[in-house]
Formats: structure tokens, C-alpha cells, sequence
């Protein structure tokens, strides 16, 4: 009795795709490797061709065409584990965000050697005279090639100490970092041939291989390095009274370069790139970094993507570098006083401003920093770290939710008073005075991060299992916020519940409990998933009551902690 | 359409789908067992050794039950869509600036010609033309700098200076263009690399369009006339920075002077309503040989867009007519400027009062094309280019400054000023004055774009510029 046989097969098409299509989207929340502690996005890949971006362009492009807020919908971040965490790609690497580091690992950073061999000259390979740092590229006797920078001449010491400290805190978060040393040099060091010097193992084959390193002139001209023009880059630079002159030796990255990545989007030549740099947490949370660094300068122009391995089999490694521009360094110098306070270009102000026939002054412009002319313009007391800004836009920091501030908070937080002072020793500013400043500032800003972020959200953290299952099973954690000092005490309020993780439901296991300690009992229950719904009682800090889901997997004898969700 | 209508429509007859249902369970097990439709795609197309190995297998593609693999499953799909990045075309463009590929927009030149537009005189319009520029020829003893400009009003400009030029690096030097600022004063380039400067410089302007309302302060509206002003003049400069706040100059040289009948066709020619007594110089333009000494003392914070700080400049000159003893005279002119920061480096009040006296032999006149002026974008905004002349001027000019933003600075301002003709005083209680509102665009150094808003008695003025007032 079929009458409309095409009708009902239609129907029964649409069915089956309902069915299917409801079925897809109840994918398994935990996956049998969650949660994953490595990304694995290094495959090997063909060598991509090298991306040449435009810093007028890119200041341009975030500026006007505001690429962070062309969606509407901000999502979370994509490319973290089930705890929240950041795994551990060819971006990032945890460092002091999975345990602390020593301060000896501080201390080194990501120096591999001692920086470039003095005992020889050191051969320029090419000379930038223009642009925000005259420097050149050199190679020592070791054959390892470096790029050297100066300090300003009125600001002995402001750059080169500004980009070693800044190097160290930026590895220590977990980002790529080139090796960043702390030099000296004598204007006679530096030769423009093989023939003026010993150049070391293997001299004959480069002075016969050498090639004399070339310029570009003020006319846009490529024209052989003179020792005119090097005599020239030493008169705008800062030389000490003994000859010696302070520089960075930035050793070259491994690799190839491959230019600049964006803040948003990804590199359409790198399969291994599949999350939105914009929804990538590192960097969301490169933002809390900056901020209590005053890393103002972090943009794409100041990152680098190198091809690592050999040709066809290597991948994409992505590297932050050039922090000339931190604390109170503007890298040529001193930070101006707008720096991390306002975008070079930002319309709310400036219509208050001209409205007000300016009268209405930007509180910044009266903000009093010390005489220090290695440390420049740094300042604790007038920083609020949300309020914080990069140069111009950043499609990934105007993205950051309050989880990606939260993970970056909590790395922050690991640093010590004594890890920040050998840290900032690293940058050898002589005038002692100059070095403990910097060293409270960053205390100073380092306590507010950790006060704003973490009165933001429940500060929960560090959950683990302890006891036997069946019988003593506690779930166990630490109040960040309580560390901090952001209240005296705290009750937490709890649910248990079963978790269905095909279907991602939830079955109560009994009423909401609460508890001073924070320490759980967890249910007898034979449920594959248990999760408990916690929320921090405090009248200090309203926000924590904000609820923190901690997903268990219990379906072993060995239960553990599978996944951690905040509301934000 | 009824209720009932629509339910009977809705209604399913599931009685008909009773011989379909295999096919359904069919099908709808077929697409379970699929991969979840934008979550797990399969590779559009993987490298080789995966191709082999999907290629080698007849099993269903599988839901991936690890992380590591749903990503690394994405990753192998993106394989075969690379594409390298394709920069758009101002992106590509700026990126070969920003690598000196190409010279930067003001340092485009072909062969040392830097095509440019620029005003060549009040009133002149838009000049579209060329500099030309070759620093340092020589072992850096030698400079040459040239220029043409003809513009929209039929000006012309043409020049050459051949000698040590005050310059910095390879930038074109600055200049004054004279007719266009009331006096020469204040345009030392502080940044000069040389503390020396000694050139030899000819110029010639063909300004076809000159204005000229009579002399005095009593100069009237209506008339406005027009006259042509041919001019050459050969002379050598010399000067000496002796310390970033002080600089004297010198120069002296040859003046030749034309005066024809104007172009302006809206309005009648300066020898049709005016005479020799009322405009002087009228009838007879004698060559003039001319010595000028100018100091000048800047204690401004930054000459090009000053926040805080002064400068002063007075300059001597004498102009002796060749051939008659009808216009010899001499003239003194003092300028000074002043900014000051009110209570923040964002506000400023910029001031500047400028005098300039001529004094004639006995029985001699000052020609009137060689009289100063007020009215124009630098001094009298309000009012025409070159609307009050005279032997002596006097003007005071106020702003209030203030940024906005770095880039962008809003002014309100208030011209006032007079002008006094041969054998009078001037009468500071008889000013004229103006006011009005701008807007500028600057970088740390200068400004490079003023839009003023000017109102006075007479008229209401828009002033595009691409240099500061003062």
C-alpha cells in the first residue's frame, strides 16, 4: 500500500541522517589518551616557503580592521587538554607551568653555551644600521652565528639587560626563545674579513669561502660593509668608558626561518598548524605574560617560525623573540610613557580628549618613575594588569577568557621573590640600586596579576586522588587564592554526580555537601566517570563562587583525574 | 488554511513507511558507521605513506578513540589543502618598502628626482613637480639640489644650489619656501650632520596671480587686484651652527624683480586701480643687490612639533636698488616664539609675535612687492593671502594645543596683527584679528598634514597645509 514511495524514502533518508547526525555529535567527552600531555603536531611535513609579513600592515590590519572582533562568538581555547592545560607542542613546552623550575634551570634558560667565543674577532656577516636597533650578524671562531645589539647611548645597560631578563622569564613560561647572552666587545673585535684575524678551525676554507658581508645604505643600495659604516653604527650607540661596549648576542635559531606568524588564523602551508593562533591559550595568555613584563612589543613582527629537521622531515617551530621592548625599555629608548597603557591608536580617549578640549588628562601622562637610565620607565603602583596594552591590537589577547588568564596567573604565581631576583641578576645592571627596583616592580605587578585573576574565578587547582578506591578515595586540591592571600578561609560546597560520557549526562549521587577542608571523599560508585560540582563560599571573594567541574575516571582501580572545567 | 489542514499535513502516515523500515535500519546503520560529519573527517588527501596505508586496507575508516589520533587526524586532512601565503596586494607592496626593495613613499626617486607637490606660493595651488638631489658628491664636500614646480594657478618655481647644504644623511634638505612663510626665519635644520654650510643658489618664480589690496592698514576689500611678479635671484649662503641652540646665517646677492599684468581674470589688474605713489615699484622694477644676517636662538624641545621651550631669531638685511636712488632701504625683523606646557606635556600654548620694520632712505620707498605681508596660512588665517601689506608689520598669534591622541592634535587659535604704511607708526589699538579652530596630524618630529578653520571680519577660510603654522 505504498502510495507516495518517494516521499516516504525521503523521509526515511531524513531520519536516517537525524539519527546519524545526533548520534556523531555525542562524541566520547574523554578520549582514551585525555588528558594528553603532548601535542603530537609535529608530523613531518615538506618545508614551507618562508612568509614575509608587513609590520605597517599587520599595525594596520589589527588596528582598523579589528581581526579579533570580526566573530562575534569568542570560543574557548582549542588547543588545551581536558584539565585546562597546555600540552606540550612545538609552541610551547612546559616549563614552570608543570612543576617549579630551580633556580639554577631559571638562571640558565635556554642558554646552550656561554655565548660567543671572545677568544678571536668575531666576522661580520651584516649590519643593520636602520630600523628600531643598529646591530650586526657576526660569526665567532666557533663558526656559531649571532646578532648583536646595543644599548642606547644616554641608557647604558637598558636593552641588553631588559632583552636577558625578559629572555629567561619567556623561556621559563614555556615559550621558544632564542639564546639571548649578555656580551662585550671592543670596536677592533669586529672584522669585515677572514684576512684581519684569526678565524679559527678551518681559516683557510673561509677566508676562501667568505664573502664580504654587504649593506644597505641609506639610498636602498647593497653596497660591501666598510669600516666606515661600523664606525658609524658605534657613534649611535651607548660604549662604555673602557672600550668595552655592552651588547646582546642573540644566537642564531636552529633551522630555517620561515618568517613571522600571525596572531590569528593559521599558516595555510603547516598541516601540523590546525588551531586558530587567536584561540591557541598560550597565546591568550601571552597577554598576562606581557603585561607583567610590559612586553608592549608583542606582535607578529617579533615572532619567528623556523623549519626544524631535514628537508621533508622536519616541522614548524614557532619562536617569540626580539624583548627589547619590556619593562622599561623602549628598545632604542625609554619605553614612552603610553606603553602598556594605551594603543597607539585607541578612540574612547581621544574623543574624551578632544571633546574635553583636553582638559580631560590620560592619568598615565602624570605617572612618576624613578631616575634609573638602565631601567627606564617601569612602574608597579599604576599598573592594573586587565587594563594592560600591547602597541596596537593582538587578535589573540583581545580573545583571552578569564580560564586563559587563570592559566597563565597560575604560572606566574610560581615565581618566587627570590626566583625573580636571580632572574633579574641575570641582566648584570651595575647600579644596584637600578637592579633591586626592577626586581620589586615585578614583585609588585607579579601580586597584582595574581590578585585580579584569581578573584576572577574559582581558584581551584591542583586536584589528586588519594587513598584506595572502594574504601579511603579523597579528592584533594589547594585554594590558589588562599595561597595568595586573597581571603583567610573558604567553605566549598560539592555535588557528586555519575557522568555519562557518551552521552554526556549527569546522574546526581546525592544533595550538595560542604566542607572547610579542602578535601572530598569520593562515592563508592561503579560508574566509568564520576564528576563533582565545587563552589568556594567566601565573603571576601564573591567570584569564587563561580563553579569548578572535576571529572574522574573511575573505571580502574587507579582512578584519576581526567578533566577539570571552570565557569567563567 | 484550516487547523485541521495542518494537522492532517504534519500528521505521518507511518503505515506507509511499514515496507521501508529494512531500508531505513539500512541505512541508518550505514551512517552511524561513518565518521562523525565535521569532527573526524578522513584525510582529504594524505602524504604518500598514509595514502598507501589507507590505500592497502579494506576496513571502515574507524572513529578515532584517542586524542593524539582525532588530532593528528585533522592534521593529516589539512595535507592536502597547503597552500603557501598569498599576501594581498598592499601587504606585498609594503613588505618590499619595509626591505628597502622599494624606497620608502618620500624616498622614491629616480636618478635623485623625487617627484613631489607643494605649494610654491601663497595662493599659488597645488604645485606638482620635482626635487632633485644629490648629497655628498665628492667625498660628501659637494651637494646639488635643484627643483621645478608649475602649478594649478599657472606658478612657477625653478632653483639650483650647488655647495655644502645643510642635510642629514641622504633627506632632501629643508627649506623655506619665501612668499610662502612671512620670513626665513626659524628653518635651520638643527639636525644637520655639518655645523657648516656654504652654497651658491639661483631661483626663479613666474607667480602669474599675485594679490595686492593697497598698502596700509586701510587696504580695502574691494581692492583686490591682481598682478604678475617675475623674480630671479643669485646669491650665496653661508652659515654656521656654532651650537644646537644658536645658528647664524648669511647671504647676499643679486635680486631681479618683473611686474606684469595679472592672470586673475575674476578680478582687475593691479595697474588698473592702483598707481606709482600708491604702489610703488609699479611702473619700474630696478635690480637689487641685497646682504642679509639672521640669528637665531632655539631652546624648543623639538623644533618640528615643539611642546615646551622658545626660539628667537632676528635678522638684519639692506636692499640697494641698482641703477637709481629711488628704493634703497633696510630691514630689521625679530621673531619670537614660545610654548609652554600647561600643567601636562598633552596641552600646549603656542605663542609667537613677529615684527618687521623697513626703513627707506631718505626720500626712498620700499618697492611694494618687496613689502611684507599679513593673511595667509602661516600668519593673518582669517584673512586673503597678502591682505594687508606694509613697510612695517607687526602680528601675535596664540594657540592652545592639544593631543588627542600622539598623532592627532586639535588647536583653537586667534590670530591678531596690523600693518603701518611708510611714515606711519603702527597702532597696536587698531588690530585686526581672527579666530579659529584645527585639527593636524604630526608624527614625533613634525607635523605633515594642518586643516585650519579661520574666521575674521572679512571671511571664513579652510587651510589644508602640510606644515605647522609656527
Amino acid at each position: 500500500m505504498m502510495k507516495h514511495p518517494t516521499i516516504c524514502s525521503v523521509m526515511i533518508l531524513g531520519l536516517a541522517l537525524l539519527t546519524g547526525l545526533s548520534y556523531s555529535q555525542t562524541t566520547r567527552k574523554f578520549r582514551s589518551d585525555d588528558p594528553l600531555v603532548a601535542d603530537p603536531d609535529r608530523l613531518p611535513i615538506p618545508k614551507p616557503e618562508p612568509v614575509d609579513l608587513s609590520q605597517i600592515y599587520d599595525f594596520l590590519e589589527n588596528t582598523f580592521a579589528h581581526r579579533a572582533k570580526k566573530d562575534q562568538e569568542i570560543v574557548a581555547a582549542e588547543n588545551v587538554n581536558t584539565l585546562g592545560e597546555v600540552p606540550d607542542s612545538s609552541w610551547f613546552t612546559n616549563r614552570m607551568g608543570r612543576q617549579v623550575m630551580t633556580l639554577e634551570e631559571l638562571v640558565r634558560g635556554p642558554d646552550q653555551v656561554d655565548g660567543p667565543d671572545r677568544s678571536g674577532p668575531w666576522l661580520i656577516l651584516g649590519v643593520k644600521s636602520e630600523g628600531i636597533t643598529p646591530g650586526f650578524t657576526i660569526r665567532d671562531v666557533r663558526d656559531d652565528i649571532y646578532f648583536i645589539k646595543f644599548d642606547p647611548v644616554k641608557h647604558p645597560q637598558l636593552t641588553t639587560s631588559t632583552e636577558v631578563i625578559a629572555t629567561k622569564f619567556f623561556y621559563a613560561f614555556g615559550y621558544n626563545v632564542p639564546e639571548n647572552y649578555l656580551s662585550f666587545i671592543r670596536r677592533q673585535d669586529l672584522v669585515i674579513s677572514p684576512d684581519e684575524g684569526h678565524c679559527g678551525p678551518g681559516c683557510e676554507i673561509k677566508r676562501h669561502q667568505h664573502r664580504r658581508a654587504t649593506f644597505v645604505d641609506e639610498e636602498g643600495k647593497d653596497r660591501p660593509v666598510t669600516h666606515a659604516d661600523i664606525d658609524n653604527i658605534f657613534q649611535k650607540v651607548f660604549q662604555g668608558t673602557d672600550g668595552r661596549t655592552p651588547v646582546i648576542a642573540s644566537r642564531r635559531l636552529f633551522g630555517a626561518p620561515l618568517g613571522h606568524f600571525k596572531y590569528y588564523g593559521t599558516r595555510s602551508d603547516d598541516p601540523n598548524d590546525i588551531f586558530p593562533h587567536e584561540n591557541r591559550r598560550e597565546l591568550r595568555g601571552l597577554r598576562v605574560f606581557s603585561a607583567w613584563l610590559n612586553h608592549d612589543d608583542s606582535r607578529s613582527i617579533n615572532s619567528l617560525d623556523m623549519y626544524v629537521g631535514e628537508p621533508g622531515k622536519g616541522y614548524v617551530k614557532h619562536h617569540l623573540l626580539d624583548f627589547g621592548s619590556c619593562l622599561g625599555s623602549g628598545s632604542i629608548k625609554v619605553q614612552s610613557r603610553r606603553a602598556g597603557n594605551e594603543y597607539m591608536i585607541e578612540w574612547g580617549p581621544t574623543l574624551k580628549s578632544a571633546l574635553t578640549l583636553g582638559i580631560w588628562d590620560r592619568p598615565w601622562r602624570h605617572v612618576k618613575y624613578p631616575e634609573y637610565p638602565a631601567v627606564g620607565r617601569f612602574e608597579g603602583d599604576f599598573f592594573q594588569p586587565h587594563l594592560w596594552r600591547p602597541e596596537y591590537p593582538n587578535p589573540a589577547f583581545e580573545r583571552m577568557q578569564m580560564e586563559d588568564a587563570f592559566w597563565a596567573a597560575r604560572i606566574v604565581m610560581q615565581f618566587s621573590d627570590k626566583m625573580i631576583r636571580a632572574v633579574v641578576r641575570t641582566g648584570q645592571i651595575v647600579d644596584a640600586g637600578a637592579e633591586q627596583y626592577v626586581a620589586r616592580t615585578l614583585i609588585k605587578r607579579r601580586d597584582k596579576i595574581v590578585h585580579y585573576y584569581l578573584a576572577q574565578i574559582n581558584p581551584l587547582d591542583d586536584f589528586q586522588l588519594t587513598g584506595v578506591k572502594g574504601a579511603s578515595l579523597r579528592l584533594e586540591f589547594e585554594n590558589l587564592g588562599l595561597k595568595a592571600g586573597l581571603a583567610a578561609a573558604g567553605t566549598y560546597e560539592y555535588q557528586w554526580f555519575r557522568f555519562d560520557n557518551e552521552l554526556h549526562s549527569l546522574e546526581s549521587l546525592g544533595e550538595v555537601s560542604s566542607l572547610k577542608q579542602p578535601s572530598f571523599p569520593v562515592p563508592n560508585d561503579q560508574a566509568a566517570y564520576l564528576m563533582v560540582r565545587i563552589r568556594t563560599l567566601s565573603p571576601e571573594q564573591p567570584e569564587w563562587k563561580k563553579k569548578v567541574e572535576v571529572f574522574i575516571r573511575n573505571n580502574s582501580q587507579r582512578p584519576t583525574v581526567v578533566g577539570i572545567e571552570r565557569e567563567s | 488554511m484550516t487547523r485541521n489542514t495542518v494537522k492532517k499535513r504534519q500528521r505521518i502516515r507511518w503505515d506507509l513507511l511499514r515496507p521501508a523500515r529494512p531500508l531505513a535500519m539500512i541505512l541508518s546503520l550505514a551512517f552511524i558507521s561513518a565518521p562523525a560529519i565535521g569532527q573526524e573527517k578522513p584525510p582529504a588527501s594524505p602524504p604518500e605513506e598514509e595514502q598507501k596505508t589507507v590505500a592497502s586496507t579494506t576496513e571502515p575508516i574507524k572513529k578515532p578513540q584517542s586524542r593524539h589520533e582525532h588530532w593528528r587526524r585533522q592534521r593529516l586532512g589539512k595535507m592536502g589543502r597547503l597552500e603557501p601565503y598569498q599576501p594581498g596586494f598592499v601587504e606585498r607592496n609594503l613588505v618590499m618598502m619595509e626591505k628597502s626593495e622599494r624606497p620608502g613613499f618620500m624616498d622614491l626617486n629616480f636618478w635623485g628626482f623625487y617627484p613631489r607637490i607643494q605649494i610654491i606660493s601663497r595662493g599659488s595651488g597645488l604645485g606638482f613637480g620635482t626635487r632633485f638631489w644629490k648629497p655628498d658628491i665628492k667625498g660628501g664636500r659637494l651637494d646639488v639640489h635643484g627643483s621645478a614646480f608649475y602649478s594649478t594657478r599657472g606658478y612657477e618655481f625653478y632653483d639650483l644650489q650647488i655647495g655644502k647644504i645643510p642635510h642629514r644623511g641622504k633627506q632632501l634638505p629643508l627649506r623655506s619656501w619665501k612668499g610662502d612663510d612671512v620670513y626665513e626665519l626659524g628653518d635651520i635644520d638643527r639636525s644637520a650632520f655639518s655645523r657648516f654650510k656654504l652654497y651658491a643658489s639661483f631661483r626663479y618664480r613666474h607667480l602669474p596671480q599675485e594679490d595686492f589690496f593697497g598698502l596700509g592698514p586701510q587696504a580695502r576689500l574691494q581692492d583686490h587686484s591682481s598682478f604678475l611678479l617675475q623674480d630671479a635671484s643669485y646669491e650665496i649662503v653661508a652659515g654656521y651652527q656654532f651650537s644646537p641652540s644658536m645658528a647664524l646665517t648669511l647671504s647676499g646677492g643679486l635680486l631681479q624683480f618683473s611686474i606684469g599684468r595679472g592672470e586673475n581674470e575674476d578680478i582687475p589688474t593691479t595697474q588698473e586701480l592702483f598707481d606709482e605713489p600708491t604702489a610703488p615699484g609699479l611702473t619700474r622694477q630696478p635690480d637689487f643687490t641685497h646682504f642679509t644676517s639672521q640669528l637665531l636662538f632655539d631652546f624648543r624641545d623639538e623644533p618640528g612639533n615643539p611642546h615646551r621651550g622658545a626660539m628667537f631669531a632676528v635678522a638684519f638685511s639692506r636692499f640697494d636698488d641698482r641703477g637709481s636712488e629711488e628704493f634703497h632701504f633696510h630691514r630689521f625683523a625679530f621673531d619670537a616664539r614660545g610654548f609652554l606646557p600647561l600643567g601636562s606635556h598633552q596641552r600646549v600654548l603656542a605663542l609667537r609675535a613677529l615684527t618687521i620694520v623697513d626703513e627707506a632712505a631718505s626720500g626712498n620707498r620700499v618697492p611694494f612687492y618687496l613689502q611684507e605681508s599679513l593673511g595667509g596660512s602661516h600668519t593673518f588665517r582669517g584673512f586673503d593671502s597678502f591682505r594687508f601689506r606694509g613697510e612695517k608689520v607687526i602680528l601675535f598669534q596664540a594657540e592652545y594645543r592639544w593631543e588627542a591622541a600622539p598623532a592627532l592634535e586639535l588647536v583653537l587659535f586667534s590670530d591678531a596683527g596690523t600693518v603701518a604704511d611708510a611714515g606711519s607708526r603702527l597702532e597696536l589699538s587698531n588690530l585686526e584679528a581672527d579666530y579659529g579652530f584645527g585639527f593636524r596630524l604630526k608624527t614625533f618630529r613634525s607635523t605633515f598634514f594642518r586643516l585650519d578653520l579661520a574666521r575674521s571680519r572679512e571671511i571664513t577660510r579652510t587651510l589644508i597645509r602640510f606644515s605647522t603654522s609656527f
